[in-house]
């Protein structure tokens, strides 16, 4: 039964630089270690996602602005798999909207069986909080909210609590953290651009270095394990 | 009047779809969803001429 599938339309929006390519490719990491196999869709043009396109179909060279978000709605109906993960284009939140009114995106989604969760990673600066109260005062309870506070940038979220913390809640949001992962570390992991999981293992890091990264990746992916909710709108559960 | 995405137009002519057809279930699941967005848009814009068509904004 279709209805009894979680099929999930996952997309990472907020500002450029906020985390968006990471925490989808922990989620990618995460979804493939519970047999979930997702399709990624990349409109960013920084092709972040070299490494994972051995292990999952990554679709890129797509152009937000000439309509492609059409891409996926075509795509899906022929999906077996019940993931598709998405990769927004930082800062273009009003666009998005546009784009998502103009497509009937949650009409046509819902009609084949499919739910969206928007994931946003927010950071120090307050553009994510607005950008994210746009989408949650377009989308109402159309879509789920995953909010992950990412650590690399400050400890407190202070605009977060104060302006949309009460709203975001309501819609059932949940938040998850992502630790701070030293600079050199992170930066050298993007050089080899290996997927984290197998970057675990690889001789081409640091034995220190994996050893970051192992428990960075235990400490985002037990948050998530032990979230029902979040293992819903992940479309894990 | 508002702008359809150049695919769906394509696939509406070359069918030979009337914009309602290209509403139903059936066919490109992106057509259907531009095409509606557009009907919707296109309601809006045309409204204040409604009178001179001779029909009643219902």
């Amino acid at each position: 039964m279709l209805s009894d599938l979680n099929r999930r339309v996952i997309i990472a929006t907020g500002d450029a630089r906020t985390g968006k390519s990471t925490c989808l490719k922990l989620v990618v990491d995460l979804l493939r270690s519970q047999n979930k196999s997702p399709v990624l869709y990349d409109f960013d043009k920084r092709k972040k996602f070299k490494g994972y396109s051995k292990l999952i179909p990554v679709c890129d060279n797509l152009n937000f602005f000439k309509g492609n978000t059409d891409v996926i709605l075509d795509d899906i109906e022929e999906f077996d798999e019940e993931v598709v993960l998405v990769d927004m284009p930082g800062q273009y939140v009003g666009e998005m909207l546009e784009e998502i009114e103009d497509c009937y995106f949650f009409e046509q989604l819902k009609r084949s069986g499919w739910q969206v969760t928007f994931l946003q990673p927010i950071s120090h600066r307050f553009d994510c909080i607005d950008y994210l109260k746009q989408i949650m005062d377009y989308s109402g309870n159309l879509a789920k909210y995953v909010v992950v506070k990412n650590l690399y940038f400050d400890k407190y979220f202070i605009k977060f609590e104060k302006e949309v913390s009460q709203q975001f809640y309501k819609l059932g949001g949940v938040t998850v953290a992502v630790g701070k992962l030293q600079q050199s570390v992170y930066q050298k992991i993007e050089e080899t651009a290996i997927p984290y999981q197998e970057a675990c293992n690889s001789p081409k890091l640091f034995l220190l270095y994996r050893s970051y990264l192992y428990r960075w990746m235990k400490s985002f992916n037990e948050q998530l394990l032990s979230n029902h909710l979040i293992l819903e709108y992940l479309g894990i559960k | 009047m508002p702008e359809l995405i150049e695919h769906a137009f394509d696939y509406i002519d070359e069918k030979e779809l009337t914009f309602e057809e290209a509403m139903q279930p059936g066919n490109k699941i992106s057509v259907e969803g531009r095409t509606k967005g557009w009907t919707r848009n296109f309601k809006t814009a045309i409204k204040p001429a409604l009178h001179l068509l001779g029909i009643d904004d219902a």
